[in-house]
């Protein structure tokens, strides 16, 4: 490909009000067969990646299973190789974390997918620093939150290093003796203060060279572990200015590493809702945002804020008049910034005021402030316009897409917003290359 | 075990021995191409399951490397349809949540194909960081405890959990998952599983490993039991105790299932597949066999010097408590050793490493095979060879034609699950925690 281009993929979060996975035109969220029919789906729309998230556990309200967020994450990797068996160009990016997995068993069974996809595997490096989480998997105690980002370089070192542990020509002809050349796969040894292994592994690189490594943390720990190692930013920033200054933020790190802008993709996550006309599009975006946030759903995200019982209250009315608790937030439904764990008094205060200013009930706050807004709405026509500027731009490189409907969604783009990019010369008209790191245009491991 | 079923020999097959695994690993090959045929043809002759073994890392006997199994089986899931995928993966190095959600997730993407064969690991620890491998006691204590751990998450969702409303969308009743608790030596896990109920509930358990230890673990949590049996007597005392102890653990009769391997030598008479055998010896490299002699006798003799045709002197056995490894296999051999047997000729059983090893036509090895299984020492057979060119004809249309032809085999898949295809029950419910 020449000239910029918007490379495309699909996160597919598993949890989060984002997904109305209940709706009757919902595939089953939990079946094979839909994970199969939307990878094959996106291959036909000549995506980069399908890209799947990742949990520990069960999401809870109030202490007990949270009903209205969904339920059944399945192992991302099991997942993908299965979809490797199905599909045959599009790449396969697992979220893992570093905090509740051994180094050289990650890398293996990284090596083993990517190697089984021929060369089609990708992983998004997560960390995971809290209790509640830690409960599936400890006697009590976990790495403290400023430490993840630094077993999170060790980790991904150590794996760097394992994937590279085999010499090019390491593996013989069939009918060589050994076929291995002695000598041509090194021992790995890793000790640092939070990884330690000697390790000879057992899988040779696959036609990429290793997995693509996706980082999706917007702190500064993760905006430094994205410039000295990934491939692709899976970031948080779709305003045009916003992913200005990330981008720039980057290129800079990028340059302490000796790295420049064109090793690296930045693809924002991104909800998109299309229309055949703009109002079309947004009256569909406000049921899209409805669904989302239905009046049990509002209730449910100021219940974790509160930490109590409001299921009294009626969604349509004014903020409960009873004062929150102080306890700190738990990250029971996900995944919380520290400041919002610890600082939570100040911002029911400011959604308060905000609230009388406004004149909002409950569920008008909660359509406000809780996560997921469809960041582009429009004509295929529309959004092919601005993310053609936004690539040429440079500000970003394409978009991993967060699904509200699974097929619905994904549907329109590949019909009508695919079509639309490739008239417009930002968007590939059939795949190049067999490789993720190819479809990434992203250069060679040397 | 449905009672009104017949007993039937189960079959297993796969890539991953000795002379296949390159297939396996080999990138100019094609990275799933061989595997994908070997199991497609082996659903069309109606093999139980595909299995897939496991190495952590480098032996003393050469290189021998491998992909992650349940990654590997979970990629055949989708070409194929109806035969069981068997992945072994040790409980010596991961956490009971995660081998929870990956065997789940295996059993989601097969709709009910899954299989786990639980190792307790003997190599390999040196890539998963400080603390070293386990004694054996701990192992198996510390592999007992992630069952119990792995079952309560597998059951910690009830079923109806999650269903399908009047309109059509899903709806999660929250009331029918439950929370495990879970406190104990070695783990400490609050649950429920992340994944809704598995198809078949809970994946079918095969464990392997033949020391005491390895078989108390067997005779309490196993379904299927894989073991070296390389004697009828032998595979009669093993089943024999087997089965005692596990009724000791309240377990009903007929469990766990003995799973045998079974190394066959193939002729289209019984003179070639003699001279198959013969042809094999003369090749051997002996200055290789005394290093794996020594590795089946724990690794820790010097066997370099010693006369290859005289018996091993007592002083070099080892005394298998102090062994720390792969006891089950270096029992074998002190007592081979102590029967007098040569350095020559161990090194001549060391090629099957205590396994199951006949040669003849198919009929013949039919014979063996039929002698056992009448015996009632064995309920599942691996059969390799699949989709060899040597070799497949030999298997198929020979040996798994004639056991057929005799009615040990079943003609066809009795069910859609790997566990309905084994004629295995549910285990009971892992009660609630109050």
């Amino acid at each position: 490909m020449t000239g910029p281009h918007v490379h495309l993929g699909v996160f597919q979060a598993g949890v989060g009000p984002q997904l109305v996975w209940a709706h009757p035109d919902a595939a089953p969220h939990t079946a094979i067969e839909t994970f199969v029919q939307t990878a094959q789906l996106l291959e036909r729309g000549l995506f980069d990646a399908f890209f799947l998230g990742e949990g520990l556990r069960v999401r809870e309200n109030r202490g007990r299973v949270h009903e209205l967020d969904v339920a059944g994450r399945p192992d991302a990797i099991t997942q993908l190789a299965a979809l490797a068996g199905a599909t045959e160009r599009i790449g396969l990016v697992a979220t893992q974390n570093t905090t509740y997995n051994f180094p050289a068993d990650l890398a293996r069974r990284l090596a083993s997918l990517d190697l089984l996809s021929d060369g089609r595997a990708g992983w998004n490096v997560v960390t995971t620093d809290n209790a509640w989480t830690g409960e599936n998997f400890r006697h009590g105690g976990w790495l403290a939150h400023e430490r993840r980002y630094e077993r999170a370089e060790q980790f991904v070192e150590a794996a760097k290093a394992l994937w590279s542990a085999w010499d090019a020509d390491a593996v013989q002809d069939a009918d060589a003796k050994s076929w291995a050349r002695p000598g041509s796969i090194a021992t790995v040894d890793r000790h640092t203060d939070l990884v330690d292994l000697t390790a000879v592994p057992t899988v040779p690189a696959s036609r990429q060279g290793r997995p693509v490594l996706f980082q999706a943390g917007d702190s500064a720990g993760g905006r430094e572990l994205a410039a000295k190692h990934a491939d692709v930013v899976f970031s948080a920033h779709t305003r045009f200015d916003e992913a200005r200054a990330l981008a720039e933020d980057l290129t800079v790190r990028l340059a302490r590493y000796g790295r420049d802008r064109e090793s690296l993709r930045i693809l924002p996550g991104a909800e998109i809702v299309l229309g055949e006309t703009a109002a079309e599009a947004e009256e569909k975006a406000r049921w899209v945002r409805g669904e989302q946030v239905t009046g049990r759903r509002a209730l449910a995200f100021f219940e974790q804020y509160w930490g109590t019982d409001l299921s009294g209250y009626d969604p349509d009315g004014p903020l409960p008049d009873i004062e929150p608790s102080d306890a700190e937030l738990d990250p029971s439904r996900g995944t919380i910034s520290i400041d919002r764990r610890s600082g939570k008094l100040a911002l029911i205060a400011q959604w308060r005021e905000r609230a009388d200013a406004g004149n909002l009930s409950i569920r008008d706050l909660a359509l406000e402030v809780s996560p997921g807004h469809p960041a582009f709405v429009g004509t295929p026509a529309q959004v092919a316009d601005e993310w053609a500027r936004y690539v040429r731009a440079r500000v970003v490189d394409g978009f991993n897409l967060l699904p509200y409907l699974i097929p619905g969604a994904l549907t329109d783009v590949v019909d009508l917003l695919v079509p639309a990019l490739q008239e417009r010369g930002v968007y590939r008209t059939g795949y190049q290359g067999s490789t993720l790191r190819e479809h990434l245009d992203l250069p060679e491991i040397r | 075990m449905s009672a009104a079923r017949p007993r039937t020999l189960r079959t297993v097959t796969g890539v991953g021995t000795a002379d296949t695994y390159d297939l396996a690993i080999d990138p100019t090959r094609g990275t799933l191409d061989t595997a994908v045929r070997v199991a497609k043809l082996a659903e069309e002759a109606r093999i139980d399951a595909f299995f897939t073994a496991d190495l952590l890392s480098f032996g003393a006997q050469g290189a021998i490397g491998s992909q992650e199994p349940l990654v590997f089986v979970s990629a055949l899931s989708q070409v194929t349809s109806r035969i069981g995928l068997i992945a072994t993966v040790s409980t010596t190095f991961h956490h009971p949540f995660n081998l929870a959600r990956m065997f789940g997730t295996l059993d989601h993407v097969s709709n009910g194909r899954a299989a786990w064969n639980l190792v307790t690991s003997s190599v390999g620890e040196e890539n998963f960081g400080p603390g070293g491998l386990p004694a054996p006691e701990d192992r198996y204590a510390r592999a007992a405890e992630a069952l119990d751990v792995v079952n309560a998450l597998w059951d910690s969702w009830e079923p109806g959990a999650l269903t399908a409303g009047p309109d059509g969308g899903a709806v999660l009743h929250p009331e029918r998952v439950h929370p495990i608790d879970h406190t104990g030596r070695f783990f400490s896990v609050a649950g429920p599983l992340n994944i809704p109920p598995l198809p078949q509930r809970r994946p079918v358990q095969i464990q392997a490993g033949q020391s005491d230890a390895g078989r108390s673990l067997g005779a309490r949590y196993a379904e299927i039991v894989f073991t070296s049996l390389p004697t009828l007597d032998v595979a009669q005392d093993f089943t024999r105790r087997i089965r005692a102890e596990a009724a000791q653990h309240g377990r009903r009769g007929g469990l766990p299932l003995i799973f045998s391997s079974f190394h066959a030598t193939y002729g289209a008479t019984e003179e070639e597949a003699r001279r198959i055998v013969r042809e094999r010896r003369e090749a051997l490299d002996f200055e290789k066999g005394r290093l794996q002699v020594a590795d089946m006798l724990g690794g820790g003799v010097d066997l370099s010097e010693l006369p290859l045709d005289a018996p091993l002197p007592e002083s070099l056995l080892p005394d298998v408590a102090s062994v720390h490894r792969r006891r089950g296999r270096v029992d074998i051999f002190s007592r081979y050793a102590r029967q007098g047997y040569t350095l020559r000729e161990l090194v001549i059983a060391a090629q099957d490493t205590g396994h199951w090893a006949v040669a003849g036509t198919p009929e013949q090895l039919a014979d063996a095979v039929q002698e056992r299984f009448r015996a009632g020492v064995l309920d599942v057979i691996s059969l390799q060879g699949v989709g060899d060119p040597r070799l497949h004809d030999f298997v198929v249309n020979g040996l798994l034609h004639e056991l057929r032809r005799r009615g040990i085999v079943a003609d066809d898949y009795a069910g859609t699950t790997l566990r309905e295809n084994l004629g295995l029950d549910l285990p009971d419910r892992t009660p609630v925690p109050t």
